[in-house]
């Protein structure tokens, strides 16, 4: 039995001589403190390999139809036995996938490992990054919900502010002049097939340059890169002290690889597959898309550019930012690895982590996005309700039924884009409280063709109402006596003067 | 030795999953069951104006057994489905709001069950024709003047003005009918309703309620008036 076994292999050895060609690649020689730090990358790749599986048995579910796609999913989490875990492992892999990729980037850059003569690898592993990323954003698509829509939506609205070219770019990238069916199968197209098989022969490329260049040593303090002596030097010593890959290295990836692949399968069994949210319905104005974690920071940093800039940002930011961590390596081939004689870099790399980290939260928790049904939803403080007249009653109502709930909280409750209301009674006098509610301003639309006169003097008078308990109602002395009369509304307040009967 | 290293790891992970998850979950749990009951659908439909609990909020008060008996089924059905004219939305998606039919009976279903009370129906119906202002402004006088004030608004009253021309411009008839009848008590008013707990001598009678809208209402005035 197993003198046939040691045939067949010995034939096909014979006639293909791949052991020959696979032993030295799976036993060289790696240095020997190269412990814990470079789990990553071997993390990424399982990553990728378990994306390339359920991927895969994903595509014999899913129906990349506009019309069908949202109920295949649906059909997938529902029916299909086990669908939803295959579709959340698919997920959940695809966010630790990009976890890993930034995290094995932060350690390479970190300890100088992209210097010579390595720096084509972390190009390579740079293009490695964005095609993560292009998987990540076109997977969203596939769930063709409201996510999705919107997603799309604000890509298409990038793409076409570029300058001459920008209707034909987002013709090209919607398949029309909208988001249609076309769309669909176009970025279904790039999701399983375009960028798989780019990401594929870059990773091999990517490999490749890993066995040539050798695995870079942990860097020590007084060893800087000199390019002329460089590799001899690293031979010499991975020759003298190194251990093989396999299996001395390969043990460690395994088990982080292990660990990694529990606690992604264990979050997909708890928290199961990533939507679909609601159908991809440009007239539901309830919706509140967001976008997958790894685009979170986008989100948050489109939010917060200021108008005047946006189109430059949004059209200069990506190819600079793209060039800047491609050129790394030509701008700092040589020198020092280690991190404590870098400070700059450090530095640097700490900063962005942080406004990376600082974006994501503010994507999360998005203080400056609507609540979109806190209108039906979120209960006026009872505090206040104890001590309202019928007409402030009423006020209150307006607030609800013209969903300004919706951005103001009051104590808290409710959206955050606008000021909390809970004490505005003791910030702006009656006639402030008016112009606002009427003229607008500030970001807040105006509401003086949409509110009755009596509607506006209920608000108002509500609003006045808002006080911390023992606070007066704010006034402006000697400007109108009204604002001086405490809680109640004016008798014949100017803005309450009927219109003439049409 | 460096068997075990690598192993255990793997070996307590696996462990501590297993032992974490009391079930490894072959069917996705249906995220949609808290908003399906009745109290999810409330507290996302209805809390915003109606209060929390169905009390303290600055709409009429949902959990008081006196309303709920008195007002039909049909009737709660139809004010959710279609609105009221006011600023009570129309909710139903026959009407252009999201929630279904199905939705809206097991919302009223739900309040009737645990918020109502058998017996607890007012004598008074819920709706009615307004009777003469006239009379309307006696009873006025003597039921609700002592904390609403004055109609002339000279005396703004403890509990705030109901004759103020912006207050009526906002609210309807039924409004007025239904705040005579079943008062705010969640909000300790005393108010004069004909609804139990009111002295026998105080409680106004079916002619007093239709007569005391009707003077309200001929208190609005005819301009302005805000149609929803």
């Amino acid at each position: 039995m197993l003198r046939g076994l040691k045939a067949i292999i010995g034939w096909t050895e014979d006639r293909s001589g791949m052991i020959g060609v696979v032993t030295p690649i799976i036993t060289h020689r790696v240095p020997r403190n190269a412990k814990w730090w470079y789990v990553f990358g071997s993390a990424t790749l399982m990553f990728f390999c378990i994306q390339l599986v359920s991927g895969t048995l994903l595509a014999t579910l899913y129906a990349p139809s506009a019309a069908d796609a949202y109920q295949s999913l649906v059909y997938i989490d529902t029916q299909v036995p086990m669908g939803w875990m295959l579709r959340a492992i698919h997920g959940w892999s695809s966010n630790a996938m990009v976890l890993m990729v930034v995290v094995h980037m932060l350690q390479v850059f970190l300890h100088g490992a992209f210097k010579f003569p390595r720096e084509l690898t972390w190009m390579v592993g740079v293009l490695l990054l964005f095609c993560t990323l292009a998987l990540a954003f076109t997977g969203q698509i596939m769930r063709w919900d409201q996510d999705a829509y919107w997603g799309l939506g604000i890509g298409a609205s990038i793409v076409d502010r570029v300058p001459v070219l920008g209707n034909q770019l987002r013709n090209i990238m919607l398949g029309g002049p909208y988001i249609g069916g076309a769309t669909l199968s176009r970025f279904f197209a790039l999701h399983v097939f375009v960028l798989p098989g780019l990401t594929i022969a870059l990773v091999g490329l990517h490999l490749w340059l890993i066995l040539r260049n050798g695995v870079s040593e942990m860097p020590k303090v007084g060893e800087p890169v000199v390019p002329a002596t460089y590799r001899r030097d690293f031979e010499a010593r991975t020759e003298r002290t190194g251990v093989p890959f396999f299996p001395d290295a390969a043990q460690r990836d395994m088990v982080f690889c292990g660990l990694a692949l529990i606690v992604v399968v264990g979050l997909a069994a708890l928290y199961g597959p990533f939507g679909p949210n609601g159908n991809p319905d440009p007239t539901v104005i309830d919706a509140n898309p967001r976008p997958d974690g790894a685009f979170l920071w986008i989100f948050a940093a489109l939010a917060l550019l200021p108008a005047q800039v946006e189109t430059f940002l949004l059209l200069a930011a990506p190819p600079v930012i793209v060039l800047l961590l491609l050129a790394i390596p030509l701008i700092s081939p040589r020198g020092e690895r280690a991190p404590t004689r870098r400070p700059v870099s450090v530095l640097a790399m700490l900063l962005v982590c942080t406004a990376l980290a600082a974006l994501t939260w503010l994507g999360v928790t998005s203080p400056w996005s609507p609540v979109m049904d806190a209108w039906t939803s979120v209960p006026t403080p009872v505090r206040l309700v104890e001590r309202l007249t019928p007409l402030q009653m009423q006020g209150a109502l307006v607030m609800q039924y013209q969903q300004c709930r919706n951005c103001h909280a009051i104590d808290g409750t409710g959206g955050m884009r606008g000021p909390d209301l809970g004490d505005v009674g003791s910030r702006l006098s009656w006639d402030q409280l008016v112009r606002q509610v009427q003229q607008g301003g500030g970001n807040m639309p105006a509401y003086g063709k949409t509110l009755s006169a009596a509607e506006t003097v209920a608000v108002v008078a509500f609003l006045q109402a808002c006080r911390t308990d023992g606070q007066p109602p704010a006034f402006i002395p000697g400007a109108l006596e009204r604002a001086a009369s405490g809680d109640l509304p004016p008798v014949a307040a100017p803005v309450a003067a009927p219109p003439a009967a049409p | 030795m460096r068997l075990v290293v690598s192993v255990v790891p793997v070996a307590i992970g696996w462990g501590m999953m297993l032992a974490g998850c009391d079930r490894i979950p072959l069917e996705q749990p249906a995220a949609t069951d808290a908003v399906a009951s009745w109290d999810g659908l409330y507290m996302t439909q209805c809390a915003g104006c109606h209060g929390a609990d169905g009390v303290r909020g600055p709409a009429r008060p949902l959990a008081d057994p006196a309303y709920l008996a008195t007002v039909s089924r049909e009737d709660l059905i139809r004010v959710i489905a279609r609105g009221q004219g006011t600023f009570m939305p129309a909710m139903g998606t026959v009407a252009g709001g999201t929630l279904a039919d199905a939705e809206i009976e097991r919302l009223v279903d739900g309040m009737r069950k645990v918020w109502g009370k058998e017996g607890a129906a007012l004598a008074t119906p819920w709706a009615g024709a307004p009777g003469s202002a006239q009379a309307g402004g006696a009873v006025y006088a003597s039921f609700c003047q002592s904390c609403h004030g004055a109609p002339d608004g000279r005396s703004a009253g403890s509990a705030g003005s109901v004759t103020d021309a912006n207050y009526l411009r906002l609210v309807s008839d039924q409004a007025l009918r239904s705040a005579v009848l079943f008062g705010r008590r969640d909000l300790g008013g005393a108010c004069n309703g004909p609804y139990d707990g009111q002295p026998r001598d105080r409680r106004l009678s079916a002619q007093d309620v239709a007569d005391v809208v009707a003077f309200l209402a001929s208190r609005r005035p005819e301009s302005g008036r805000s149609t929803r």
